[in-house]
């Protein structure tokens, strides 16, 4: 089977189809395969200078004690290095009683990003080419100030300047929400459609989950009922814009819902700011969510 | 002697075991099929003694056996149906992400949670 891509809050790569996402923070990932743990990642930008060894002394911290009083610098093995390239890398180990762990620390010169990847081994049952193909894949940064969201079956394409404020993955529903300079953006997905669907229909459950706040019916865009879009744009009236501004509340607001029956899912963008935002940007960002 | 001792869990089993282990329904669990498609499962309960004796107080019926009723929804019938003693839990998942084109990690929280569900109530087993 092919591999399949991870893309989270800035950083990108390509793992086995049986690893799965087991936990996530803004800034973690931990994949798992059914025996337990098999990859840990975490990044962030660094301010000023950066030091391999500061941020190694950091991971023993996080261990505890035993775990961590073996962590020690480790030399990259050269297909590594070569997966790595351009990226400043040193690799450490540790090891436990049952499990352990062998890693990179790496740092991106052209976006300051530092990245710590770590591979749990389990014996030695860990395929030597694994993490070398999902090195090569690892990607921090893209040229056209976007960046690529996809975790289990959604992906998405948002400005690099709406930063992810909360995400919520949960059997039947994911939730994904950005902010920018008073502007939010938010992302649902829902499955399966064909329960949620069961008795009405999707203008009905916009409704129910999305509703419009002036209670106003949903005009039905597109073929056949399977996008149904609502607006609120801000009044053009200074005291209403005024008024808007005291009361701290957005006066754009916009959705739009969609059911992708292929995937028997409905995926949903929704948008608010006190100014009303792009909807050449709303557009690009429906056109480029999917489900997978 | 400690006052309050804390209740045992129990043998916690890995993710790993969960997954291999079959479920297998409770012969006390009787099945009746809804006109939707939906199931109604029946089974019995044992009334704790301290509530039965407040019952039996209350003049109530000092019988410890109680009837109690649980109306499955589509996918809780789908998952039920996916259970016929011979399908580890990894087969019911997958079966039941296919039937619904769920992605497999939503379908096994989803199915986890049932199963464990429809365990604390005594109407399945793990073997």
């Amino acid at each position: 089977m092919a591999w399949k891509e991870f893309a989270w809050n800035g950083i990108r790569f390509m793992a086995p189809p049986d690893w799965q996402v087991g936990r996530i923070g803004a800034r973690y990932l931990m994949l798992e395969e059914e025996s337990g743990p098999v990859l840990e990642v975490k990044w962030g930008r660094i301010q000023g200078a950066f030091s391999h060894q500061v941020h190694l002394r950091r991971l023993a911290d996080l261990h505890g004690n035993e775990l961590g009083k073996s962590v020690r610098q480790s030399p990259l093995p050269a297909a590594w290095k070569k997966a790595l390239g351009k990226y400043k890398a040193i690799g450490f180990s540790w090891r436990g009683e049952t499990i352990g762990g062998k890693g990179v620390v790496l740092c991106c010169s052209s976006c300051q990003n530092v990245t710590l990847i770590q591979f749990y081994q389990k014996g030695s049952d860990q395929t030597k080419k694994i993490p070398q193909r999902l090195l090569g894949s690892f990607r921090d940064h893209r040229q056209d100030n976007e960046v690529i969201w996809s975790l289990f079956d959604i992906r998405a394409t948002i400005p690099e300047k709406f930063q992810l404020v909360r995400h919520r993955f949960e059997a039947g529903e994911f939730e994904l929400a950005f902010a920018s300079e008073g502007q939010k953006i938010t992302l649902h997905r829902w499955g399966p459609a064909s329960i949620l669907l069961s008795g009405r229909d999707l203008v009905q459950f916009a409704r129910t989950i999305l509703p419009h706040p002036q209670e106003e019916s949903h005009p039905v865009i597109g073929a056949g009922g399977k996008v149904v879009e609502w607006s609120i744009k801000p009044s053009s009236t200074r005291y209403d814009h005024w008024w808007t501004w005291i009361r701290a509340k957005s006066s754009f607001q916009w959705a739009r819902l969609w059911h992708v029956e292929g995937k028997n899912r409905i995926l949903a963008v929704r948008a608010e700011g006190k100014e009303a935002i792009d909807l050449r940007l709303l557009e690009r960002i429906c056109a480029g969510y999917e489900s997978l | 002697m400690r006052a309050f001792r804390r209740k045992s869990r129990g043998a916690q089993i890995t993710r790993e075991e969960a997954l291999k282990s079959t479920p297998v329904k409770s012969a006390e669990v009787k099945e009746e099929r809804l006109e939707t498609g939906e199931v109604l499962l029946t089974y019995p309960v044992m009334v704790r003694p301290l509530i039965a004796s407040l019952i039996r107080q209350f003049g109530g019926d000092t019988s410890r056996v109680q009837v109690k009723k649980l109306h499955l929804d589509e996918l809780g019938t789908a998952v039920w149906d996916l259970m016929d003693g011979r399908r580890s839990v990894r087969r019911v998942i997958q079966g039941f992400a296919g039937k619904y084109q769920l992605h497999i990690k939503e379908a096994e929280v989803a199915v986890t949670r049932f199963v464990r569900e429809l365990g604390k109530r005594g109407l399945i087993g793990l073997k």
